[in-house]
């Protein structure tokens, strides 16, 4: 067997993404929002995606998809996707590989239904064969929403933030029980008892069909508990990949040092949270390293080279100084 | 003294059935009282669905209760300066065609504060400071600047008119970890700094631990646990508190948390007794006939459940932070 890398999974590859960047046009110009972006996924594997508001999550997930905003142009990269070239498919079929094959639940759920549409025209529009009574049972009662089959005349102003959220799950996961599933905040909305509910409901669906996925979350405790590889990413780049107990365990680069540090649990009630000095504004026209400017650890080489990324065994870091003992 | 006291708040939603059916009702909220002290902060936590956001709308005056009535500073006359909503989506609570100067003029015009355009644009100045943004934003749209920036901006809206209350409809929900710690330290000043009270409904439980003195626990409707937040945070006691907490990931932790059995009920036909019993694990025969009054027990926590006295042995919840 081939030695296996970071950016390389075990065998049964799905999908390769492969120094991916994303640019969007601006009033103000081109805004570079991915840029060196390569991670690849197994069938049946998680890899959660955290990083800093506007580092790149999302518009990773929708370059996948190729839903990207019309402003948006992917400038190199390559996506291989069993076997395919993504981002050579024509559009019929790749609408049939989001129609059945690569699933997204999108960020904000008010946004993507139709507000004047019951949601139960809605599940039908996006499922076939939901007529049968016992489907739309199993997959309203797999994201705890049982209680719902009676209100499916209803539009979705009269359903609660984290019922909406669950019914775009539902569809997503359940409905088409996906090869890929991209989940964009898929749990933000809901309590830690309904969470734990749908984050079993898809550990299952990989178990049971084999699902990959993509899961981007704020939560560290979500990211623990779902995936099996995690990345972190800042200013468009990837600037560390580690199987997800040894990022915990032992972080290594700054800026998920920091991460770490600010989360309330680390703290005394009260007690003003840690943050992270500076701000994340003009880091993707960086020439130098993106968190530099915020880094507690900066040399100089940090500000004038882009740190290339390292690989040990199934992890990856860029940073000049991740190798020291520090 | 309580700068809001919500009395017995019930709100129902009718929906139609089309004529075939006869309207059913929403329970949304049923029958929730509770008290903020002036200066203090209550969190409300429960499950989705269970009617969170419909008091903070009725807290705000977004929507009228069904039946009780909400007490401001006392006083049962609708005062739409005294308090202020932020929610939990900022792009939908702004005009994204608007400038960030507009949303923070409007109020003010609206109010007849700050008359004359100097005196507006000093307040604005003031705003921005409070929140701790600069007046670079001032002629941007919503749609650039970030999420954090965007619920600064919220905030500061919020405080245009000199609330006496924020109702917060989890504000830091979509924010990133180190943009979360940023807001959160902002509201603990903002507190501090203009005797403010809040209302926080949320999902994070370290966020309402962190911020919190008293903490409503919600379910279906109803208030299942209400006390001092550290006390219910590190001991909790009605069943639905705990499987709550206990379900919180805690950072490291590799598998999500045991399910709930039972059927999720419905809020248009809450089950009799205690609404919680169809998934408790204590549950007895007594529970699906009888509901609990929320009582307060001997540590001045109230809590609805006839289990009361079983409730006792500690709980090994809230993963430590070491
Ligand atoms: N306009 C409406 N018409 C009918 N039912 C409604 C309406 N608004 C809310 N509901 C229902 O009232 C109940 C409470 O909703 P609410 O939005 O208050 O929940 P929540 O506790 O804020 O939930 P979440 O945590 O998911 O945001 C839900 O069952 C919801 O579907
Ligand atoms: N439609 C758009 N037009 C212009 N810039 C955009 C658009 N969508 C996202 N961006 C920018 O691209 C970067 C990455 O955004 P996004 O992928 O949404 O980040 P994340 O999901 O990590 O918060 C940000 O700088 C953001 O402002
Ligand atoms: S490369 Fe330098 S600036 Fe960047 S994270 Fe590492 S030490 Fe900090
Ligand atoms: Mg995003
Ligand atoms: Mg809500």
């Amino acid at each position: 067997m081939a030695a296996m890398t970071a950016a390389q999974s075990p065998a049964g590859q799905l999908l390769s993404v492969r120094d991916l960047a994303v640019v969007f046009r601006t009033r103000t110009g081109e805004v570079p929002a991915v840029r060196e972006v390569s991670f690849d996924l197994a069938r049946g594997e998680i890899f959660g995606l955290v990083g800093e508001s506007g580092s790149g999550k999302s518009t990773v997930l929708t370059a996948l998809t190729r839903m990207l905003a019309r402003n948006a142009r992917i400038t190199s990269g390559r996506i291989g996707f069993d076997g395919a070239d993504l981002l050579a498919l024509r559009e019929p079929a790749m609408r049939r590989l989001r129609g059945d094959r690569i699933g997204l639940i999108p960020q904000r759920p008010m946004t993507s239904l139709s507000p004047a549409t019951s949601i139960g025209r809605q599940l039908r529009w996006h499922l076939d064969g939901l007529d049968d009574a016992g489907r739309l049972k199993e997959l309203l009662g797999g994201v705890g929403l049982d209680a719902l089959l009676d209100r499916l005349d209803g539009y979705p102003f009269e359903f609660s933030g984290g019922q909406l959220q669950r019914l775009l799950i539902a569809v997503a996961a359940l409905g088409k029980q996906p090869d890929l599933l991209l989940a964009d905040e898929p749990t933000t909305t809901l309590d830690a008892t309904v969470q734990a509910q749908v984050l079993r409901l898809l550990l299952e669906l990989r178990d049971r069909v084999g699902s990959a996925m993509v899961f981007v979350t704020h939560d560290l405790g979500v990211i623990s508990q779902i995936s099996d590889r995690i990345g972190v990413m800042y200013a468009g780049r990837l600037v560390e990949v580690a199987p997800a107990r040894e990022l915990f365990a032992a972080p290594r680069h700054p800026y998920t040092r920091a991460l770490l540090e600010a989360i309330p649990v680390r703290h005394r009630r009260g007690e003003p949270l840690r943050t992270i000095p500076g701000t994340v504004t003009g880091a993707n026209r960086l020439s130098g390293c993106p968190f530099a400017p915020r880094c507690p650890i900066a040399l100089d080489l940090c500000r004038e080279e882009n740190p290339a990324p390292r690989e040990t065994g199934l992890s990856l870091v860029r940073c000049h100084r991740a190798g020291e003992d520090l | 003294m309580s700068v809001i006291s919500a009395e017995r708040l019930v709100k129902h939603y009718r929906i139609r059935s089309g004529g075939r059916r006869p309207d059913r009702v929403v329970h949304a909220v049923d029958d929730v009282s509770f008290e903020l002290a002036e200066g203090s902060t209550l969190a409300i936590v429960g499950e989705s669905g269970c009617g969170k956001s419909t008091i903070a709308r009725m807290l705000v005056r977004l929507t009228e209760p069904t039946a009780g009535r909400i007490l401001v500073q006392g006083r049962d006359t609708v005062d739409r300066r005294a308090v202020q909503f932020v929610s939990q989506n900022p792009w939908s609570a702004l005009n994204r065609r608007k400038s960030i100067r507009h949303a923070l003029e409007q109020p003010l015009a609206v109010h007849g504060l700050h008359p004359g355009r100097a005196a507006r644009a000093a307040r604005v100045r003031e705003l921005l400071d409070l929140v701790g943004l600069t007046e670079e934003y001032l002629d941007r749209r919503p749609g650039g600047v970030s999420g954090g920036e965007l619920q600064r901006v919220t905030v500061a809206r919020a405080l245009a008119v000199e609330p006496r209350v924020l109702v917060l409809d989890e504000p830091t929900a979509s924010l990133d970890v180190s943009v979360k710690a940023l807001l959160v330290n902002l509201l603990a000043d903002l507190r501090r700094r203009l005797g403010l009270s809040y209302v926080l409904i949320t999902h994070e439980i370290d966020i309402a631990r962190h911020l919190a003195d008293r903490v409503a626990v919600m379910y279906l409707g109803r208030i299942v646990e209400t006390g001092d937040a550290e006390q219910v945070f590190t001991d909790p006691r009605h069943p639905y508190t705990r499987a709550l907490l206990a379900a919180v990931p805690g950072i490291g932790s590799r598998e999500p948390a045991p399910l709930l059995r039972g059927e999720v009920p419905s809020a248009v036909s809450p089950p009799p007794g205690c609404r919680f019993h169809t998934r408790c694990p204590m549950a007895v025969d007594a529970c699906a006939r009888t509901e609990a009054a929320l009582e307060p027990g001997p540590d001045g926590r109230r809590v609805a459940c006839l289990r009361l006295d079983d409730l006792t042995a500690p709980p090994p919840f809230l993963n430590d932070p070491s």
